[in-house]
């Protein structure tokens, strides 16, 4: 009891070395942590884009390809499938529910969605988050057309609003369909999903918006062959005749790997059906090297805070000699003093490690806001896990392992020493 | 030969080299009786320092045998030499005695936190109160509260003293204590460590340069009289 309380005593006297050096581990610590929070906040959001679904089912593609256009309205999908392919796979016995989607056009940059108004009460985000309207109606009417927050925001539309939509996927009007105007009716609440970034219609509001044939020329035709894929990827006439995509909901969650594989293998009409849970994994694990970077990156700075320590302890021991061999004088033996740095290494990591620890949370929780706002990007903070354990309990080990250095030292003085004090 | 549960200190033969040094030490006798108060002087470099480290037990001799306390030093581990010191020998250093970071009265009551055995000797176990009765008789109740830095040369020798003499250790070391004091304060120092060593039967083993002091102790000792190695 007494090894504790005297290295307590010792850095207690010499605050400032303390402080800081507990400064410098915390500092690396918390930048170690909060990485890692980072990157499964972010991860953990990522995956929690959309839940509930439990499959998508497209055109015959890769399954990455499905998914970034599907659900995050990145590039173009693979094809599209015929209505009656659609309708025969949602009367199916192990299904639920089926939500069609028709993608390939865009308003100002932001993709179109057509799909029903059951899309809003089937989507599901993170834990049970579900889309609200900030202000307006849902769908009804062909005309009528959803936005979600960020497209509100950022091109300042309003309810009411009636705006012409660009065919294809490219930023501006190439080809608007101008002859088909659109009104605002609904603007959505911040989902911090893709969904933010979307435009929202109905089935019948995308047939409608292609139903003049004298519009159609040739760019447009090569147009849509590029971003559907297929020339039928719009309909011309009022029936819907195909759509790009489908969400899914089985009737019992564990047949949706069945499912997926008797759509996989159907030869009616060549599709792909995902597991949004296990490409979204699939997807994350792909980009994932660069969150390797940054764990080397703050593994290196928490080496840095260690060696940080190292030069303080070892520092004091030239002018600790004095007291050293006062508590040799005094009986204790060159184990005990050398017990006292590794403790002193020991209570400065442990201190730096919590302090760090703290801070990183501290900062997480408190900058959370901004990252929504800013980045909308969201993190989910969780308690600390088994990772963030195991790095505090390492900052220690390896606090008191650096600590072993200048205990060595210090047992090696004591045993030079003795009771002689050269100053 | 003299029954050696009655000395203090006995050194038979003893030699000592450090591990890369020619020999430094050479003592065929040297001893120190039962509450007997001993003079040691001898110029710098004649091994006071050395000779000291033996007797602590903190230096192992090379070669013969050094009794301390009745214990054979050289058949103690180093773990129980250095157990033997912090409990029944008190220190005493030329400078800085003290522990900077803890205040006075931690600093006086240290030795028995560090050894039970050395606790136990003190009257019902207290530390607080041997601390206070040694304040009392040393004259250093007011420094008790204060930092140990605020303190000056003189009064830190007589906390180091209080140090050296809880719970009444059966040998008291004194390294040069009084060499960077004043001669008043000198004289009334050295009267208040007989005077503790006295009531608690100490053998004092006192080193200095100082000759003039040498009049008022048992015995003095020139240690280039008895250290066949010259310097």
């Amino acid at each position: 009891m007494l090894t504790p309380t005297l290295a307590l005593r010792s850095l207690a006297n010499r605050r400032l070395a303390t402080s800081l050096t507990v400064a410098s581990i915390a500092l690396s610590v918390a930048l170690l942590v909060g990485v890692e929070a980072v990157r499964r906040g972010v991860r953990e959001g990522f995956a929690g884009t959309i839940r509930n679904t439990d499959l998508i089912v497209g055109a015959r593609g890769g399954s990455q390809q499905l998914l970034l256009s599907s659900v995050f309205g990145i590039g173009s999908p693979a094809g599209s499938m015929t209505w009656k392919t659609y309708e025969r796979w949602s009367k199916h016995a192990a299904i639920a529910w089926t939500i069609p989607i028709s993608l390939g056009d865009s308003y100002r940059g932001f993709r179109l969605i057509g799909t029903t108004p059951e899309f809003f009460e089937r989507y599901r985000f993170r834990d049970d988050g579900r889309i609200t309207l900030a202000s307006g109606r849902l769908l009804a009417g062909e005309s009528d057309l959803v936005i979600g927050s960020m497209v509100a925001e950022r091109l300042g539309l309003r309810l009411d609003t009636a705006i012409a939509v660009t065919h294809g996927l490219r930023g501006e009007g190439i080809a608007d369909h101008d002859h088909h105007l659109f009104t605002v009716v609904g603007i959505l609440a911040p989902t911090l999903t893709p969904v933010d970034r979307s435009v929202f219609v109905t089935l019948e509001g995308i047939t409608a918006m292609h139903e003049d044939p004298e519009e159609e020329h040739e760019e447009d035709r090569a147009n849509r062959k590029d971003a559907a894929g297929a020339p039928q990827a719009h309909s011309h006439d009022a029936e819907q005749e195909s759509i790009t995509a489908f969400l899914a909901g089985t009737q019992n969650r564990f047949e949706s790997l069945g499912l997926q594989r008797e759509m996989n293998t159907d030869v009616t009409e060549p599709l792909t059906a995902i597991l949004p849970a296990v490409a979204l994994t699939e997807l994350w694990n792909s980009i994932a090297y660069a969150e390797d970077g940054a764990q080397i990156i703050s593994g290196a700075v928490l080496l840095v805070g260690l060696l940080g320590m190292l030069v303080a302890l070892y520092s004091t021991l030239e002018e600790r000699r004095r007291e050293m061999a006062i508590l040799r004088s005094l009986g204790a033996g060159p184990r005990r003093i050398a017990s006292l740095l590794v403790f002193e290494s020991g209570v400065l990591s442990a201190a730096g490690a919590v302090a760090g620890m703290a801070a990183a949370y501290a900062v997480i929780i408190a900058g959370r806001g901004v990252a929504e706002q800013r980045f909308g990007v969201w993190i989910q903070v969780a308690a600390p896990g088994t990772l963030e354990w195991a790095y505090l309990i390492g900052v220690v080990v390896a606090g008191l392992l650096v600590g072993l250095l200048p205990a060595w030292r210090a047992y090696r003085n004591a045993l030079a020493d003795g009771l002689t004090v050269r100053l | 030969m003299t029954p050696t549960a009655e000395r203090a200190v006995v050194f038979s033969d003893v030699r000592f080299r450090y591990r890369t040094g020619s020999e430094v030490l050479s003592v065929d006798r040297f001893e120190i009786g039962t509450g007997e108060r001993v003079f040691l002087h001898g110029p710098s470099g004649s091994g006071k320092t050395t000779l000291l480290g033996l007797v602590a037990g903190v230096l192992p001799a090379t070669a013969g045998r050094v009794e301390v306390l009745g214990r054979a030093l050289g058949d103690l581990r180093p773990s129980e030499r250095d157990a033997h010191r912090g409990v029944h020998i008190g220190y005493l250093f030329q400078l800085f005695n003290l522990i900077p970071w803890l205040s006075v009265e931690e600093n006086i009551g240290l030795p028995c936190r560090l050894h039970a055995a050395r606790r136990a000797r003190l009257p019902g176990g207290s530390i607080e109160r041997a601390v206070a009765q040694l304040a009392e008789r040393l004259a250093i109740v007011p420094l008790l509260g204060q930092r140990v830095n605020e303190l000056s040369v003189g009064q830190q020798q007589r906390v180091a003293a209080a140090r050296a003499l809880i719970g009444a250790p059966r040998l008291v070391i004194a390294d040069e204590p009084t060499s960077a004091i004043d001669t008043d304060l000198r004289d009334r120092f050295i009267e208040l460590l007989f005077s503790q060593c006295a009531e608690a039967g100490s053998s004092l083993l006192f080193v200095s340069h100082d000759l003039s002091l040498s009049a008022r102790f048992d015995r003095s000792v020139s240690l280039p009289a008895i250290n066949r190695v010259t310097a």
